[in-house]
């Protein structure tokens, strides 16, 4: 199945069995409801079918769990985004190389199966809907060994801008090559595809006040705030309203509360209440994406998450949007039981399990996943 | 309540924490092989039985607990219809994908990788009852000063319209509350908690039975794989 639903990046346009599947599916709209990862970080190959509205990600620490939502990122859009991810996993979010081979080839080493370039990466995925993409990522043999060992500077000065990776992209029958270039200035990236719509909130970053600023401004001249503000007050009651205002220079989302005469900038008020609306309004923006939040339960107080659960699976639902989210913590995975027992087709537990020879995604749908919360099992 | 996590090759699958203390304190007593024992929890109802059986196994596999666990022995009280009630446990292993015994200590493989699978009905050599009724013989020899007290009580009450298994639990129940002075409330489940001298010794040769079980359930498992 894998090879056939990556006969799109490699240049066909068959729709796979796995598609055909995925369209006669229950559960709703899903952007991604199979996805197939081959020698991607620490996944030699991970196939996945009939993933739902609701995808919750557990496993232990360097289990992949993250790794598997930045296969999901990475797909969506461009080869610029292994910066990104580098970024928030505390590698240095800018390109560092010299005139050297091995620092080179070193850029993208991390994105390959025990860092063995010679393979090939492929993530490919399939929906519900029309959009179908998948990546393919090689490093020519060839040229790995003419750039490791160059027979003198003349020749490296003529392929030192050549790097041998190449990044390809496939969606729909449109195909697009990305070949990075080391520029003195930095790495050229040009080409690629439109990004599909997603977005990623990693675990290691507040969420960027400005950044919800600017979903908000746009969902607010579309005339789409009411919803927002609804799911809002699902799980903030003393939420009364939302507006967009001006905090010194900056654009800012102010709340208005019950019992204050004055609105308060959602910063002041608390951390979850703007990871929350951060969530809403990139959920409102990514009609037909996914949205990705790592270590979902971080800022937020416990006896918050069943109602969270329940806004965030409605909001999804409303707004055709996908959502995985991981997490670490018992007390968010125990409140997911009541909503999972009120709509457990909308639900999947994905587990990553670190084994002798790399990591694995276990797949469980909403009544197992429920099952093992039912019966108090450790899923964390 | 710790979550459950599967560490032993060896599972028991009992009705529920009088189950889980004898199969515990037998193992301990008679210096057995060791098995995890685990009963259906319910997070909400908080109490177990054997209808719980299917969805205990089907949170167990999100564990892999079939990487770890070789064989499980899933036990059942009689109760009043024996036959039934081993219905009861075949049906739930059938709709989780496991071997399915014809009878009880029948020892089967499972399909795709999973544990292989026994039924223990308690008690183990008579035709109705549960782990009381087992237990019955050797808690009158025990506390054997009790016995006739006991039955006279008994006979004078409307237990004695009660069907069998009821009356072993009410019998035991009265000779834990006549002897355990520090938690005369106490239940089979919380006996062992107190001190050594108000236990009843399940090391006696009256288990001998059911221990030859827990022996023999290496080389029946293997025998069924």
């Amino acid at each position: 199945m894998l090879t056939e639903r990556l006969d799109i990046a490699e240049g066909g346009d068959v729709p796979s069995r796995a598609v055909e599947s995925a369209r006669s599916g229950k559960g709703g709209y899903r952007m991604i409801e199979a996805i197939d990862i081959e020698n991607f970080r620490c996944f030699e190959k991970v196939s996945l079918n009939d993933l739902r509205t609701v995808n919750l990600v557990v496993g232990k620490n360097g289990s992949g769990k993250t790794a598997f939502l930045e296969a999901l990122y990475f797909t969506l859009g461009s080869p610029a985004l292994a910066f990104k991810i580098k970024g928030w996993r505390g590698l240095g979010a800018q390109a560092q190389f010299t005139e050297s081979t091995e620092s080179r080839n070193a850029i993208w080493r991390d994105l390959f199966y025990g860092f063995d370039q010679t393979r090939v990466v492929r993530i490919g995925f399939s929906g519900t809907g029309e959009l179908e993409r998948s990546v393919r990522i090689t490093c020519s043999r060839n040229q790995l060994e003419f750039i490791a060992k160059p027979k003198s500077r003349a020749i490296y000065s003529q392929i030192s801008d050549i790097p041998p990776i190449e990044f390809h992209y496939a969606s729909r029958g449109r195909l697009a090559t990305v070949k990075p270039e080391f520029r003195e200035e930095g790495i050229k990236l040009e080409g690629g595809l439109e990004p599909a719509h997603g977005s990623f909130f990693p675990s290691t970053l507040q969420v960027d006040p400005q950044e919800t600023a600017r979903h908000f401004s746009s969902l607010s001249r579309e005339g789409r705030i009411a919803p927002v503000v609804a799911a809002l007050r699902k799980v903030f009651p003393m939420v009364k309203g939302l507006s967009l205002e001006i905090n010194g220079a900056i654009p800012t989302v102010y709340a208005e509360l019950e019992g204050l005469s004055e609105k308060v900038p959602l910063g002041l008020i608390s951390s979850g209440l703007s990871k929350i609306l951060a969530i809403l309004v990139s959920i409102a923006n990514q009609h037909g994406g996914i949205v990705i939040v790592d270590e979902i339960e971080n800022g937020l107080y416990y006896d918050r998450m069943a109602d969270v659960w329940m806004t965030l699976r409605q909001f999804c639902e409303d707004e055709d949007v996908q959502l995985f989210a991981s997490s670490h913590s018992a007390e968010c995975l125990r409140s997911l039981e009541s909503v999972i027992e009120e709509y457990p087709e909308d639900f999947s537990l994905l587990r990553t399990v670190q084994e002798s020879n790399g990591c694995v995604v276990r797949h469980f749908q909403g009544d197992q996943f429920l099952a093992a919360l039912e019966e108090h099992m450790e899923v964390r | 309540m710790c979550p459950v996590e599967f560490t032993k090759p060896r599972l028991i699958l009992c009705e529920g924490t009088s189950d889980k203390t004898f199969f515990c304190e037998l193992i301990r007593a008679k210096g057995l092989p060791d098995f995890q024992v685990h009963f259906p929890y319910g997070v909400k109802e908080r109490t177990g039985g054997i209808t719980k059986y299917a969805r205990f196994l089907n949170g167990a596999k999100v564990l892999d607990f079939q990487k770890v666990v070789r064989g499980v022995l899933l036990v059942a009280d009689r109760d009043t219809d024996s036959a039934a009630q081993l219905d009861v446990v075949r049906e739930q292993l059938r709709e989780e994908g496991f071997g399915v015994p014809r009878r009880e200590l029948e020892y089967v493989r499972s399909p795709n990788g999973l544990p292989a699978v026994a039924v223990m009905m308690l008690p183990l050599n008579g035709p109705v009852g549960n782990l009381e009724t087992e237990l019955r013989p050797l808690a009158l020899a025990h506390w054997n000063h009790l016995e006739n007290p006991l039955d006279a009580y008994f006979q004078a009450s409307d237990a004695t319209r009660w069907d069998l298994g009821n009356q072993d639990k009410m019998k035991i129940q009265c000779l834990i509350a006549a002897t355990c002075e520090p938690n005369p409330y106490g239940s089979l489940s919380t006996l062992y908690m107190e001190n050594a001298r108000y236990h009843l010794p399940l090391n006696s040769p009256l288990l001998d039975h059911i221990a030859q079980v827990l022996i023999d359930f290496d080389a029946n498992v293997l025998a069924a794989a």
